[in-house]
C-alpha cells in the first residue's frame, strides 16, 4: 500500500516530542555500547602505538646472556651486516649493552630506581634515526628521567649498575656476592628529549621508560674492570628488519656468523691442544655432550678437565731423623712457611702452625695419565712419565709444592689437607676440608706447570697475587697469607695447578649441580689433519669457527626474538583486548535499561495512539500490515537513535577516557590513552570503524526488538478496547489491565517464583562448598534467580487482586489507594520494579564483593615491608651483623627486624596492572625454610596429599617432572592473576624458558587468594636456582618490623638500601591495597556506569508515573471534584511510587542477600554497612526524586479541562 | 441560616489574546433542598462552566454562591476540598471509575480523604449499590460492567456522603435511551430521598422534562424554559 510511507513520516512528524524521547533512549543505548567498544579500541590502539613508540624501528632483538663480539675487526654486528643475504633481510643492526641501574643525583638522596642503562655507540643513534647524544665526557638521560631526578645539563649523576652474572650464582667462584658495580659520577652531557631513542625500551610497560645512555666503550671497560671478561662485547643486538622475513631464515642468518666467542666460549691454544672454556666457568653438561659429538664428527680428541681453587693446603712436617721440633713455628724463617701475620691468622682460624702451609693453589682433576697422552704428560722427578691412574683421594703434587711441603729436605708427607670453598647461599661461602693421599711428585714442566689448564677465574689476575680481586667475599680473602714464594710462582707459572687428582676425587669433594668441568682440552685425533704445520693457534681458530657454527646458538640463549611481533601480539591478546568487552559489560545495565526504556516509551506512545490502531483495525487493516506500518515508524526512530547514538558514543568514549585517565591515575596510570575511532591490525592494517558497525548494529537491533515487543503487546488488543481506550487501555479492560481471569498468570508467577527462589537458595548453598574461583558465579547466579523469583511474586501480587483494603482515612487511605494504583498497569509497574531491583542487586552485590584490606588485619603475607631492589642484594640482611655489613655501619633500627630474601628472575608483570599479555612471567624463588612464614590464604591446591594439605608450601618441593626436552615445575600464583591475566586454571601449564633457553613448564599447583604476590609466579628457591643459576642475590626482601616503629624501619630501609641498591620500599598493606585498588576500581566503574543505568531507569520511572497521571487525568480531576485536596492526590501518587521503589529495593536486597551472605560467611568478611547504607539511600533517593518530580507535575495537569471536554 | 442554593450575579470570564471572554454574565438562581433543575443550552454556552462554579471546582470572576448559607469560595485549599467532599456530589458523562478498585471500593472512594472508611460507611455503600441495582456486583471490577452499570456506580459514589448538592454533567451522554432514563430516575429518586438539590446539565429534552425546573443558558444568562418545553 503506497500511502504507508507518508503515513509513517507524518506520524513521526506529528508525535515529534514522544518520538524524540524514543530516539534519545535508543541513542543512549547505542552510545553506551558503541562508546564502550570504542574505549576498548582506543586502549588497544593506544597500546599498539605505545609499543611502536617504545620499540622505534626495532623489529628483532638478540639477547646474549654471555655477551657477543663488538670489537673492531671482530664484530658480530658487522659480520651480520655484511652477509650476502642481509640486503634482503635487514635494514640495520646495532649492538648495545642493556643493564638496569639505580641513578643517583644531587646529594645522593635523590635517586631513581629501575632505570634502563643503554651502552651505545653511533650505530644505535643511526638505527634510531637521530643525531647521536654527546657521550664522550659524560652520560645522557632521556627527558622522563631528567624530569624525575630534576637534573639538567652539567649536573652529576652516579649509576649503580646491576652486575650481569654469567656464572651460576651457587658456584663458589661465581662472584655471586658482587651483585652490583658503580659507574663513577659523570656529568649529564645531553638530554634526549624526543625521537625514537628517547622512548626506546625493550621492556614492556605502560609508563614512559627512564633511560641513561652511556658510551658503549665506557660501559665495556667498566664491565671488564668488574672481571666479567667482556672487553669489546655487548649483550644486546637490535635489528631492523626488511619486510617480514621468516624467523627460521633469520635464525640461520645469525647462526652462520656466531662463533664460539659469541656463545660465551673461549678457545685458548695450549702446547699440544686447545682449551675450550666458558665465561660461565663451569661447562654445562649439555655443552660438553655437544662438543664431544662435534669432536667425534670431526675426529678430534677431547679431555674434560676440572680445576678448583684450594684456599689453603697444609701437611704435617716430617722431619728426617735427627731434626726435631721448633721448625715450622710462627717464628720459623723458612720461605716455605706462611709469614708470621698469615700464620697468626691461621692460628686464630684453628690451624696450628706445626705444619707446612701453602695458600691459594689450584687443583686439576682429569684423566692422568691419558692414553694416548696427546695432551702431554706428568713427569716424575726421575724423568719418567707418571703412568699409574690415580685412585680416588690420591694426589700428585707439583715439584714446587713438594718443596713447600718438605722444607729443609724433609720427607714428603703421606697426606695433604686441603681446605676449599663449596657452594654458598649466604653472605659468606662455606668451607670444606679433605685429606688427600700424596702418591707422588711431578716435575714443574709440561702438563705439570701448564697455566692453560686453568680457566680465567674472575678477579684471579694481576701483576701479583695481592692484586687479585678474587670472586669471593672480601673478608674471606687473605692476602696476608701470600708469601714471596707464592708471588714467585705466580710470576712464573701463573695459576698453573699444583695438585693433580682423579675425576672421582673432584666429583667427590667439589661437585656442583651446574657441572664440574671447567675446560675441555681438544686436539685433532690425526695431528696433521689441520695441515702439515698446523699449530695450536690454528687449531684454536678452527675450533672457534667450526664449533661455533655447529652449536645451536639458541641453546645458549642467543636467539632472534621478534620483539615487535611479540609485543603487538601481547597487546592484541592481553587485557586490552578485553577492555571493550569489559566496559560493554560495565555498561550492560545502562544499555539494558535504555533498551527497556526504548521499548517502554514506544509502547506508551502506541498506547496513546491506541484508538488510531483500533480505528485502522476496524477499517480492516490486518495485524501484519499494521505491524509493518508501525515497525517502519520504529525503524525511523531507531535510525535516528543510531545517528544520535553514534555521535554521542564519541562523546561517551571521550568522557570514559577522561574518567579513566584522571580517576584511575593513581591505580592504573593510563597516560598513554588517547581516543581512536578506528583501530589497526597487529601489523598496521586499518580496521575501519569496527565498533561503530558492531556496537551500532547490536544496539540498533536491540532497540528494534524492544520496539517490536512493545508493538506486539499493543497491536494484539481488540479494536473495541483500542477504540475505547483514548490512551488508557487499562480503563477499558485491555490485555494488561486488571482482568477478571488474572488468577492463572498469578498462579503461574507464584509457582515460577517459588521454584526460582528455591533454585537460587540451592545455588547459594552449593556455591558455599564450590571451588573458590567458581564460588562468586554460584552466589551471583543464586542471587539472580532470587531476583527473578521476587519479581515473579511481585507480578503475581500485582495481577492477583490482593493487596491492602481501603480502610484508612486521610493520607494513609490515599496512600493505600496509590498502592492499588500500581496494580492498574502491572506490566509497567513490574518493568520499573525489575529495573530498580536489578540496580539494587548490581550495586549492593558489587559493593559486598569489593575486596578491601582490613586495617585491623595482620600484615599481608606475614611481613610488614616489601623491598624490591634494582640491583640484587648479595645476601639476606637478617640480624644486626648482616645489616652492618651491608650498610657499612651499625643500623640499630634494623637490628631487631626479621628479613627473608626472595630470588627473582625478571619478567613480565602478571598482575592486573599489566594490560598486555605476559610473555615470560616474573618468577620469584621462595626458600623452603621460610615459606611457612608467609601468611597466605590458599584458594586451591593441585592434587595435594594429606601432608601437603596441612603444609601447602611442600607442593613447591615436589620433584621436578620431565617431559621430553622440557621440565615441569610446580608453582603457586595468585588466583586473580591466573584467572584474569594469564587466563589459566589450577593444574594448567605455563611455558617459559630457563637461563639456557630450554623450555620449562610451570604447573599451576596452588592459587593464592588476595595475596601480595600478584605480579609474580612463586617457585621453590632450590628449583629456581636450578633453572636460573646465574640469578645471584635477592631482589625482594620481606621485612617484619619486630619491636621498632614501622615508620622508623621504613626510613632506615630507604636510607640504607634506597640509593645503593635502587630499592623501592612499600608496606605490604600498600602493595596489597594497590592490587585490590585495581579490582575495586573496576567495581567502582561498574557501579558508576550501573548508576547511570539507574538514572536512566529512574527517568523511566518518572516517565511512567507522568504517563500514568496523564492517562488518569480524568480520575484525578474527579477526585478533585470529590473533595480530594492536593495533598491527598499527592499521597496517592506517592503510594504508587513507593510501592515500586520499596518493592524494587526489597526484591533487589533479597537477591543481594542471597548472593552476598554466603560470600561473607565463607570469606569471613564483614558487611560494608556504611557504604551499603549510602548506596541504598542514594538509590532510593534518586527514585523518590523521580516520584517527586512526577508529583510536582500534578499541578500542571489540565484536569478540569479534561472533565469539561467530557 | 437559609437552606438551599443561592446564586447571585455569577460571572465567569477567561482571558484570551483578544481580551477576556465572558462565558457567564450574571447568573441568578435559587434552588430549595429536594428540588431538581435541568440546565440546557448549545455547546459552548457555558453549562459545564456553571456546573464547575457551583461545584467549587473553579472560582467565579464575580458574584456569589451560597449553599445552606455558606459561601464556599470564602474557604481555601484543603478547607474548600473538605467542604466540597462533604456537601457536593458529582456525576460526569464519563464514569471515571478506578479500574484497580472493585465496584464497592469505587463507591467508597469519596470517604477516603476526610471521613474515613468504617463498617458503617461500607454498609452505606452496599445500600447505595443495592439501590442502584448493583448489590450483587460489589466485588466486580469496573472492566466487567456495562456502560450503564458503570454510570450507576458513579451515581452511587456521588451519593455516598449524602451531599447537599448533586451536580450531573451530561450523565446520560454515553448511554442508550433506556439506560439513560433509568439513570435519571435513579438520580431523581436518590436526590428526593436524600433531600439533595439536583442540578443536571444535559442536551436531552427527555431528561430535562423529568426534572422540576428547566433553564437554558444563552449568551451567558440563565433563562427559564416554560413548562411546554
Amino acid at each position: 500500500m503506497k500511502p504507508r510511507v507518508p503515513l509513517v513520516r507524518r506520524s513521526v512528524r506529528h508525535f515529534l516530542v514522544t518520538d524524540l524521547l524514543v530516539v534519545l533512549a535508543t541513542g543512549t543505548a547505542v552510545a553506551a555500547l558503541v562508546g564502550s567498544l570504542l574505549l576498548g579500541d582506543s586502549v588497544q590502539e593506544s597500546l599498539r602505538r605505545a609499543v611502536l613508540r617504545r620499540l622505534g624501528p626495532v623489529d628483532y632483538v638478540v639477547r646474549a646472556p654471555l655477551f657477543f663480539r663488538t670489537q673492531p675487526g671482530d664484530d658480530l654486528a658487522f659480520d651480520l651486516r655484511n652477509d650476502a643475504e642481509s640486503e634482503s633481510l635487514i635494514e640495520g643492526v646495532a649492538p648495545l649493552i642493556a643493564l638496569r641501574a639505580s641513578v643517583i643525583a644531587g646529594d645522593g638522596r635523590q635517586y631513581a630506581a629501575d632505570v634502563h642503562v643503554l651502552g651505545v655507540d653511533e650505530r644505535f643513534w643511526q638505527l634510531m634515526g637521530q643525531a647521536p647524544a654527546d657521550l664522550t665526557a659524560g652520560v645522557a638521560l632521556n627527558q622522563t628521567l631528567a624530569r624525575e631526578l630534576h637534573v639538567d645539563l652539567g649536573d652529576q649523576v652516579e649509576l649503580r649498575l646491576e652486575r650481569p652474572s654469567v656464572s651460576p650464582a651457587g658456584f663458589a667462584f661465581s662472584a655471586s656476592t658482587l651483585t652490583h658495580m658503580t659507574l663513577e659520577s659523570s656529568p649529564v652531557t645531553s638530554i634526549v628529549a624526543s625521537g625514537a631513542a628517547a622512548d626506546f625500551s625493550l621492556e614492556p610497560g605502560i609508563l614512559p621508560p627512564r633511560t641513561v645512555y652511556v658510551a658503549l666503550s665506557r660501559l665495556q671497560r667498566r664491565l671488564q674492570q668488574a672481571h666479567l671478561h667482556t672487553q669489546g662485547m655487548a649483550n644486546t643486538l637490535l635489528i631492523v628488519g626488511r619486510g617480514r622475513p621468516d624467523r627460521e631464515r633469520l635464525q640461520a642468518w645469525l647462526r652462520r656468523h656466531v662463533t664460539a666467542t659469541d656463545l660465551g666460549l673461549r678457545v685458548r691454544p695450549g702446547p699440544a691442544y686447545v682449551a675450550l672454556e666458558s665465561r660461565r666457568l663451569l661447562l654445562d653438561p649439555a655443552l660438553v655432550h655437544q662438543v664431544q659429538d662435534w669432536a667425534a664428527a670431526h675426529r678430534w680428541r677431547v679431555l674434560p678437565v676440572s680445576v678448583y681453587l684450594a684456599n689453603v693446603l697444609w701437611s704435617e712436617l716430617h722431619f728426617p731423623a735427627g731434626l726435631t721440633a721448633g721448625v715450622g713455628s710462627a717464628g720459623g724463617s723458612s720461605a716455605a712457611l706462611i709469614p708470621v701475620a698469615g700464620a697468626a691468622a691461621l692460628w686464630g682460624w684453628g690451624v696450628r702452625p706445626a705444619y707446612a702451609y701453602v695458600p691459594y693453589a689450584t687443583i686439576a682433576a682429569g684423566v692422568w695419565p691419558g692414553e694416548p697422552p696427546w695432551y702431554g704428560r706428568l713427569v716424575t722427578p726421575d724423568g719418567k712419565p707418571w703412568t699409574r691412574p690415580l685412585a680416588p683421594d690420591e694426589v700428585l703434587v707439583s715439584h714446587w709444592l713438594a718443596q713447600d711441603l718438605c722444607p729443609w729436605g724433609m720427607c714428603l708427607p703421606a697426606s695433604l689437607h686441603v681446605r676449599f670453598f663449596v657452594e654458598g647461599d649466604g653472605r659468606l661461602l662455606r668451607e670444606a676440608e679433605t685429606t688427600l693421599r700424596v702418591v707422588g711428585v711431578v716435575r714443574q714442566e709440561g702438563l705439570g706447570a701448564e697455566p692453560v689448564l686453568v680457566p680465567d677465574f674472575p678477579g684471579i689476575s694481576g701483576r701479583t697475587i695481592r692484586d687479585w680481586e678474587p670472586p669471593f667475599p672480601r673478608e674471606q680473602w687473605h692476602p696476608e697469607w701470600i708469601r714471596p714464594r707464592d708471588e714467585e710462582y705466580w710470576q712464573r707459572w701463573r695459576a698453573a695447578p699444583k695438585l693433580f687428582v682423579s675425576i672421582e676425587t673432584a666429583l667427590r669433594h667439589w661437585p656442583s649441580r651446574y657441572g664440574v668441568w671447567t675446560s675441555l682440552l681438544l686436539a685433532p685425533a690425526v695431528p696433521d689433519q689441520s695441515g702439515p704445520s698446523a699449530s695450536s693457534e690454528q687449531w684454536a681458530r678452527t675450533v672457534s669457527s667450526s664449533l661455533g657454527a655447529s652449536l645451536d646458538p639458541s641453546s645458549f640463549g642467543l636467539r632472534i626474538e621478534p620483539v615487535r611481533e611479540q609485543a603487538l601480539a601481547s597487546v592484541y591478546s592481553g587485557a586490552a583486548q578485553l577492555f571493550g568487552a569489559l566496559f560493554a559489560s560495565f555498561s550492560s545495565f545502562l544499555i539494558g535499561t535504555c533498551l527497556l526504556l526504548t521499548g517502554l516509551l514506544f509502547r506508551l506512545h502506541l498506547e496513546r495512539r491506541g484508538w488510531e490502531i483500533g480505528l485502522l483495525k476496524a477499517l480492516g487493516w490486518p495485524d501484519s500490515r499494521l505491524a509493518r506500518v508501525y515497525l517502519a515508524e520504529g525503524v525511523y526512530l531507531v535510525a535516528a537513535g543510531l545517528a544520535l547514538g553514534l555521535g554521542l558514543a564519541v562523546a561517551y568514549t571521550e568522557a570514559l577516557i577522561y574518567g579513566v585517565r584522571t580517576l584511575w591515575q593513581d591505580t592504573l596510570p593510563l597516560v598513554f590513552l588517547d581516543f581512536y575511532l578506528a583501530r589497526s591490525t597487529a601489523w598496521g592494517g586499518p580496521i575501519p570503524y569496527p565498533s561503530l558497525l558492531v556496537g551500532g548494529g547490536a544496539a540498533g537491533l536491540g532497540a528494534f526488538l524492544a520496539i517490536g515487543a512493545g508493538l506486539r503487546r499493543v497491536v494484539r488488543n481488540s479494536p473495541r478496547s483500542l477504540l475505547a481506550s483514548r490512551g488508557d487501555t487499562a480503563a477499558t479492560g485491555s490485555a494488561e489491565s486488571v482482568p477478571a481471569h488474572s488468577l492463572t498468570p498469578c498462579r503461574r508467577c507464584c509457582v515460577l517464583g517459588l521454584v526460582l527462589a528455591t533454585a537460587g537458595l540451592g545455588l547459594a548453598v552449593y556455591g558455599a562448598q564450590a571451588d573458590a574461583t567458581a564460588r562468586p558465579a554460584y552466589f551471583l547466579a543464586g542471587g539472580a534467580c532470587v531476583l527473578v523469583a521476587g519479581s515473579s511474586l511481585a507480578y503475581a501480587v500485582l495481577v492477583g487482586g490482593g493487596g491492602p483494603r481501603l480502610s484508612s482515612r486521610g493520607r494513609a487511605g490515599c496512600f493505600v489507594l496509590g498502592l492499588q494504583a500500581a496494580r492498574r498497569r502491572p506490566g509497567r509497574s513490574i518493568t520499573i520494579l525489575v529495573l530498580l531491583a536489578s540496580a539494587t542487586f548490581l550495586l549492593v552485590s558489587l559493593e559486598c564483593f569489593r575486596p578491601t584490606a582490613r586495617h585491623d588485619a595482620p600484615a599481608p603475607g606475614g611481613f610488614d615491608f616489601w623491598v624490591e631492589t634494582t640491583v640484587p642484594i648479595p645476601y639476606v640482611p637478617d640480624g644486626p651483623h648482616a645489616w652492618e655489613q651491608l650498610a657499612d655501619e651499625p643500623v640499630p633500627s634494623l637490628a631487631a627486624v626479621h628479613t627473608i630474601g626472595l630470588t627473582v628472575r625478571p619478567g613480565d608483570d602478571i598482575s592486573c596492572l599489566n594490560l598486555n599479555r605476559p610473555q615470560e612471567p616474573r618468577l620469584v624463588g621462595v626458600p623452603a625454610a621460610h615459606a611457612g612464614e608467609l601468611a597466605v590464604d590458599f584458594a586451591a591446591l593441585y592434587r595435594p596429599d594429606s601432608q601437603e594439605e596441612k603444609q601447602p608450601w611442600r607442593i613447591l618441593q615436589r620433584p621436578v617432572a620431565r617431559h621430553d626436552h622440557a621440565v615441569e615445575v610446580p608453582v603457586f600464583l595468585d588466583e586473580n592473576t591466573a584467572t584474569w591475566v594469564l587466563r589459566k586454571h589450577l593444574g594448567d601449564l605455563v611455558p617459559i624458558t630457563d637461563d639456557s633457553g630450554r623450555p620449562v613448564y610451570l604447573r599451576i599447583s596452588g592459587l593464592l587468594r588476595h595475596s601480595i604476590f600478584q605480579s609474580e609466579v612463586l617457585v621453590d628457591a632450590e628449583t629456581f636456582r636450578r633453572l636460573f643459576p646465574t640469578r645471584a642475590g635477592y631482589r625482594i626482601l620481606l621485612v617484619r618490623s619486630g619491636s621498632a616503629a614501622p615508620a622508623v624501619i621504613e626510613e632506615a630501609l630507604r636510607t640504607h638500601l634506597g640509593a645503593r641498591f635502587g630499592a623501592q620500599v612499600q608496606t605490604t598493606r600498600a602493595r596489597l591495597a594497590s592490587f585490590l585498588a585495581v579490582e575495586s576500581m573496576y567495581i567502582s566503574t561498574f557501579q558508576v556506569l550501573g548508576s547511570l543505568g539507574l538514572l536512566v531507569g529512574t527517568l523511566g520511572l518518572g516517565i511512567v508515573l507522568v504517563r500514568n497521571m496523564l492517562e488518569r487525568v480524568g480520575e484525578l480531576a474527579l477526585l478533585q471534584a470529590l473533595g480530594y485536596a492536593d495533598v491527598h492526590r499527592r499521597w496517592i501518587l506517592w503510594g504508587e511510587n513507593s510501592l515500586l521503589v520499596v518493592g524494587g529495593l526489597l526484591t533487589g536486597l533479597t537477591a543481594s542477600a542471597t548472593a552476598v551472605v554466603p560470600h561473607l560467611l565463607v570469606t569471613g568478611r564483614a558487611l560494608p554497612w556504611q557504604s551499603l547504607a549510602w548506596l541504598v539511600a542514594a538509590e532510593a533517593g534518586t527514585a523518590w526524586v523521580a516520584g517527586a518530580l512526577a508529583v510536582h507535575y500534578l499541578h500542571r495537569l489540565p484536569a478540569l479541562t479534561v472533565l469539561r471536554r467530557e | 441560616m437559609q437552606q438551599g442554593l443561592e446564586v447571585h450575579g455569577l460571572k465567569k470570564s477567561y482571558p484570551s489574546a483578544q481580551g477576556p471572554v465572558e462565558i457567564l454574565r450574571g447568573i441568578d438562581l435559587s434552588v430549595a433542598p429536594g428540588e431538581s433543575v435541568a440546565v440546557m443550552g448549545p455547546s459552548g454556552s457555558g453549562k459545564s462552566t456553571l456546573l464547575y462554579l457551583l461545584g467549587t471546582l473553579e472560582p467565579p470572576s464575580a458574584g456569589t454562591v451560597r449553599l445552606d448559607g455558606t459561601d464556599p469560595f470564602a474557604l481555601s485549599g484543603s478547607a474548600l476540598a473538605r467542604w466540597r467532599n462533604q456537601r457536593i456530589g458529582f456525576v460526569f458523562q464519563d464514569h471515571y471509575l478506578l479500574p484497580q478498585c472493585t465496584v464497592l471500593e469505587n463507591v467508597l472512594v469519596p470517604a477516603v480523604p476526610w471521613r474515613g472508611i468504617d463498617e458503617r460507611m461500607r454498609e452505606r455503600a452496599r445500600e447505595l449499590l443495592a439501590r442502584v441495582g448493583l448489590g450483587d456486583r460489589a466485588t466486580a471490577w469496573p472492566a466487567q460492567l456495562s456502560g450503564g452499570e458503570r454510570q450507576r456506580v458513579a451515581v452511587a459514589r456521588a451519593l455516598l456522603l449524602s451531599p447537599r448538592l448533586l451536580l450531573a454533567d451530561e450523565p446520560t451522554g454515553n448511554l442508550d435511551r433506556r439506560t439513560a432514563q433509568a439513570v435519571v430516575t435513579l438520580l431523581l429518586d436518590l436526590a428526593t430521598h436524600e433531600r439533595a438539590i439536583l442540578i443536571v446539565v444535559t442536551h436531552s429534552r427527555e431528561v430535562a422534562l423529568r426534572l422540576q425546573r428547566r433553564y437554558t443558558l444563552c449568551d451567558g444568562f440563565l433563562q427559564p424554559l416554560d413548562s411546554s418545553y
